[in-house]
């Protein structure tokens, strides 16, 4: 695979790029060679050499427009929008691509810039549509903004009497980009997002000339979990969002910052609304998590905010029919069997959505009460130390750091479609860095080329005890910053404990030997948004089958994951389900208590790397729905055990006194206890020589046929937020 | 305001022998007048002594079928009124008209039986709302210039506050669309 | 007093120059008002007694009890006896003066629960 395809051919060196990597901190320190002066429009600044022309311009505050330029995609030079003109040189130079001389004076406003920009708007123009008013990327369109900054004030076109403009017909690549390809003014943004940072390399181009076409050459989707970038790449409205088609203005929406939750990574996202509807989710730029990208099951799950929602408390009537009444009664109705029910058979569950407020509220609300059954969905192996120390759950080495990496084995991920935009950052890593990554998994497609070392999790073990003669084991020993990320699904099965503490012990083993003993190695990646946060409180990871036996009242806060069943419960268990949607909790439910999605409610939710971040609230809950830590609350007062908390900030505080961690915003608290971790498997080691006879250290089935299945990321979503109810 | 100097100047007999001269022309008429005025005032009498209002009670007693009738009347519509009865309408309401009463209450209309206790001004067809209501004096059944045409509807009384009554409704798609939970018991 | 103290402000007084005279004021004030409860009744239809009337009038008094600057008090001195004349000459109503026992308004829910029923924050 050509591992730098569009800069390597344009012959720039990779540190030309000024592409803003924070974990710059582990880049090793070359020799910085001599910077070089420069005038930008008469004003000295000194760049590193191979600086283009348009980076040194930006660092004195000069913008120079631009079109098929962005600063994460490789330069490809080709819409010539950002001439300028150099003294000395005959032509003017495309900004974009030409790197910086000594001494060179670079003039962005001279006349015979403005008249080259002039020109090359003219020559876009004359191909483009004028269907700005039905556009959809009208107030938001780079080619509408810059005609008015750059074009000329009339125009010249008079071929509409003749041959007409430019006509392309359009390309069908799917349910969620709509494509008009007569406004594509051939960036190729779209096609080296695919190719570069996506890696599909479906999209590009044919024909040349007037006949130029970007497009997929045969009529196919645009297959990409990221797919949905292209659309804010695209700075014209070729490319545009088809569920959001002809919604909205860009100036009509309401903008507010918020955190996604639909995946482990909390990506930012900005959820645009208008009359109390979410209309589009938007990527905001955080370079520690998601960069400019989202992936596509939180950008287009916005969707399923407004269908099969629960607007209305309900409690079931006599022949078990969810009928909708009013709080106070649904509040009544679920105070009496809390109330009627001894304390050790109330079973908490916390489902995957489930913000932080929420989660301590229940916990307090089950600890007053006297009971200690608070579980999440997800299960977590307990053996050991379990998740006593955050380190075993976290994804240690933080996102932004994998790009540090040397080497990165995946044990047991799909790191594709779990977390898409951290397999886009070690898909960036082996391209523009010397990253390896290797797979202990099933054989699936990651988008670039990685070691596959074999599918059985006895493979952990042995290169755990150094018994592999594999050569990944080879590779890890000699890697200087090795990654090891382990799937939180391979967790779930008895072999679960094993398989996490080899992994324990084989990242012991590798960060031992490491000369940066600031580089973690051992990373958990979790599967859902609301896990961390209920370990860091001190949930128990997954419901047993054990504790659901004997329940008299079951509290589903939002957790349809299909581990509470009817089946596994005593006839006479009474259900109480808390959440947003009508789904599987929802329906084995006795009392039904609407809360808010997390576009409805300022809450905490807890990233794979231990990161809190807050979203807000952008859209009221429907009808009657109350924020979910609000509706515990009430219902504590009426079972009799009132929490100490009224508002926010004294849920936050409370928070506070659970973990510090959780209200330090935006910021990950180090994992570094290296002693404890020491401790930890030491402890665990023990444990082990008893363990180890118990479990057959064969082939252990790793869980994948969920997540090879998942494939289009449409299906994805779906089953995220408004996959009906099978009954 | 002498409107005739001339004819007055001419000749002008006394006003004594003018009086004798009329009278001998025109005594029949006048001794007919006499009694008209004698009757008159015999009638007013009768209206002295109230003989009138006891004859008019008789009649409307008799008008509107009897004491029970009378009484059932009485109940149903709070008034009781003797009048003409000038046409009825398709849906069976009567009208009356009585000059006797002032104006504004001598055209009135007794609602069909069938209606009971549940009649209001709405179940006055549009024909009728005019005599009702003095916008012209010819009923509609012998107004000759009424457009009747084939295509035109029935009168329709107000359902407004009856389950027939018009409500309106949202024609646009709910924002959020509510989860219906299944219904457990198929019984 | 202000004239030792440049820093002060010289204002003009609206009826009194000291606190005795304005009590006086208010005092008869009090009075007027007390005297036109019977008339009140008469006069406007309301569901109230003179007991009634009397605590209000006494309520609406202590209302201001703490106020201690004189220009404030002669205010609401001129206040009160324009609001009774607005009530002697009829330009008031009865739903005018039944409004000073605020009948229709609901007090706001101000416990968590109370105020998580009727879903405002």
């Amino acid at each position: 695979m050509l591992r730098q395809p569009l800069s390597k051919a344009l012959a720039l060196s990779p540190c030309a790029r000024l592409a803003p990597v924070t974990g710059r901190r582990y880049a090793q320190v070359q020799a910085q060679p001599e910077k070089v002066e420069v005038f930008i429009d008469d004003k000295p600044v000194y760049v590193l050499p191979g600086t283009t022309v348009l980076q040194a311009a930006a660092l004195v505050g000069v913008e120079i427009p631009r079109f098929c330029y962005h600063e994460r995609l490789a330069v490809a030079g080709n819409c010539r929008m950002c001439l300028v003109e150099v003294e000395k040189s005959p032509k003017p130079v495309a900004a974009c691509a030409m790197p910086v001389m000594k001494g060179m004076r670079v003039k962005t406003t001279s006349d015979l810039t403005r008249k080259a920009r002039e020109g090359v708007m003219e020559f876009l123009l004359v191909n483009h549509p004028l269907d700005c008013p039905i556009c959809d990327q009208g107030g938001e369109c780079d080619l509408q903004d810059q005609s008015m900054a750059f074009g000329s004030d009339k125009s010249r076109f008079t071929d509409i009497h003749f041959s007409g403009k430019r006509a392309v017909e359009d390309k069908d690549v799917g349910p969620l980009i709509k494509t008009v390809m007569t406004r594509c003014i051939h960036c190729t943004r779209c096609i080296r997002f695919a190719s570069e940072v996506a890696g599909i390399d479906d999209l590009g181009t044919t024909g040349r000339g007037t006949d130029m076409q970007v497009g997929t050459y045969v009529e196919k989707m645009f297959l990409s979990e990221l797919s949905g970038n292209v659309i804010d790449l695209c700075p014209v409205g070729a490319l545009t969002s088809k569920p959001y088609s002809f919604a909205a203005r860009p100036w009509e929406t309401r903008r507010i910052d918020s955190i996604d939750v639909l995946d482990p990574l909390g990506s930012n996202i900005v959820v645009a609304t208008r009359t109390n509807e979410v209309l589009r989710i938007l990527p905001r730029t955080n370079e520690e998590i998601n960069e400019e990208w989202l992936a596509d099951k939180s950008r287009f799950a916005c969707d399923g905010l407004k269908r099969q929602r629960l607007v209305t408390p309900m409690v079931a009537d006599s022949r078990g029919n969810l009928t909708p009444v009013e709080w106070e009664d649904a509040i009544v109705a679920a105070a009496q069997a809390i109330r009627d029910c001894p304390p050790e058979k109330l079973v908490a569950v916390a489902g995957e959505m489930a913000d932080a407020e929420a989660l301590v509220s229940l916990k307090d609300l089950v600890n007053r009460l006297g009971g200690e059954h608070v579980y999440t969905e997800q299960s977590f192996p307990l053996a050991g130390a379990g998740t006593d120390l955050r380190s075993s759950y976290l994804f240690n080495t933080k996102i932004a750091n994998v790009e540090e990496s040397d080497f990165v084995l995946l044990i047991g991920t799909n790191v594709r479609f779990e977390a898409p935009l951290l397999n886009a950052r070690l898909r960036k890593a082996f391209i523009h860095k010397e990253t390896d990554v290797a797979l202990i998994g099933p054989n699936v497609d990651l988008t670039y080329e990685y070691m596959h070392v074999g599918d059985s999790a006895s493979i952990v073990k042995e290169l755990a005890s150094g018994t592999s003669n594999h050569e990944v084991l080879k590779r890890l020993q000699s890697a200087k910053r090795p990654v090891l990320i382990l799937g939180a699904d391979q967790l779930k099965t008895p072999e679960g404990a094993a398989l996490l503490a080899y992994t324990q012990e084989l990242a012991l083993k590798l960060q031992g030997k490491l000369e940066d003993k600031e580089w973690k190695v051992l990373n958990v990646l979790q599967r859902n948004a609301s896990q961390v946060a209920a370990l860091d409180m001190g949930y128990k990871p997954g419901v047993t089958a054990d504790a659901l036996k004997n329940a008299k009242v079951v509290y589903l806060l939002g957790a349809d994951g299909g581990q509470v069943t009817r089946e596994s419960l005593p006839k006479d268990c009474v259900v109480i389900y808390q959440g947003h949607h009508g789904d599987r909790g929802a329906s084995i439910a006795d009392v039904v208590f609407p809360g808010a999605a997390y576009t409805e409610k300022r809450a905490t939710f807890v990233n794979a790397e231990g990161r809190p971040q807050q979203t807000l609230v952008a859209v009221t809950p429907p009808g009657k729905a109350r924020e979910d830590w609000k509706i515990i609350r009430a219902l504590s007062e009426v079972v009799g055990a009132g929490l100490p908390y009224d508002t926010m900030d004294e849920v936050r505080e409370r928070l506070a006194d659970v973990s510090p961690t959780l209200v330090c915003y935006g910021e990950v608290q180090d994992n570094n206890y290296f002693a404890q971790a020491q401790a930890l498997t030491q402890a665990l080691h023990c444990y082990f020589a008893i363990k180890r006879r118990l479990i057959s250290p064969e082939c252990i089935p790793l869980l994948y046929g969920a997540l090879s299945d998942e494939g289009h990321p449409v299906v994805v979503l779906r089953a995220a937020l408004s996959d009906p109810v099978s009954m | 305001m002498a409107r005739h100097p001339i004819h007055k100047a001419v000749n002008s007999p006394s006003p004594d022998t003018q009086i004798a001269i009329y009278y001998k022309k025109n005594s029949q008429w006048i001794n007919n007048q006499l009694f008209l005025v004698f009757a008159y005032k015999m009638s007013n009498i009768a209206k002295y002594l109230a003989l009138d209002k006891v004859a008019n009670f008789f009649n409307i007693i008799k008008q509107n079928g009897g004491i029970r009738g009378s009484l059932f009347k009485l109940y149903r519509q709070d008034e009781l009124k003797d009048g003409q009865l000038v046409g009825e309408d398709n849906y069976g309401n009567k009208y009356f008209e009585n000059p006797r009463y002032f104006y504004g209450r001598n055209r009135w209309v007794e609602y069909s039986d069938k209606f009971y206790m549940n009649y209001d001004g709405s179940q006055v067809p549009a024909e009728w709302f005019g005599w009702l209501h003095y916008k012209t004096d010819l009923p509609p059944h012998l107004d000759p210039n009424r457009p009747k045409y084939k295509w035109m509807l029935d009168w329709n009384e107000n359902l407004s506050g009856t389950t027939g009554q018009y409500t309106p409704y949202s024609t646009t798609r709910p924002k959020i669309e509510a989860w219906q939970p299944k219904p457990k018991s198929s019984v | 007093m202000c004239g030792m103290k440049p820093v002060c402000k010289i204002v003009k007084p609206l009826l009194t120059t000291n606190y005795y005279d304005a009590h006086v004021r208010v005092i008869g004030l009090y009075k007027a008002y007390y005297r036109f409860i019977p008339y009140l009744l008469r006069r406007f239809d309301i569901p109230k007694s003179e007991e009634d009337c009397r605590w209000k009038l006494r309520e609406m008094f202590y209302k201001n009890a703490c106020v201690t600057d004189i220009r404030v008090i002669d205010m609401l001195v001129i206040k009160g006896f324009m609001n009774l004349k607005e009530m002697t000459n009829n330009w008031q109503q009865k739903g005018h003066v039944i409004a000073n026992w605020n009948p229709s308004i609901e007090n706001k829910p101000c416990d968590f629960v109370g105020k998580f029923l009727a879903g405002v924050d």
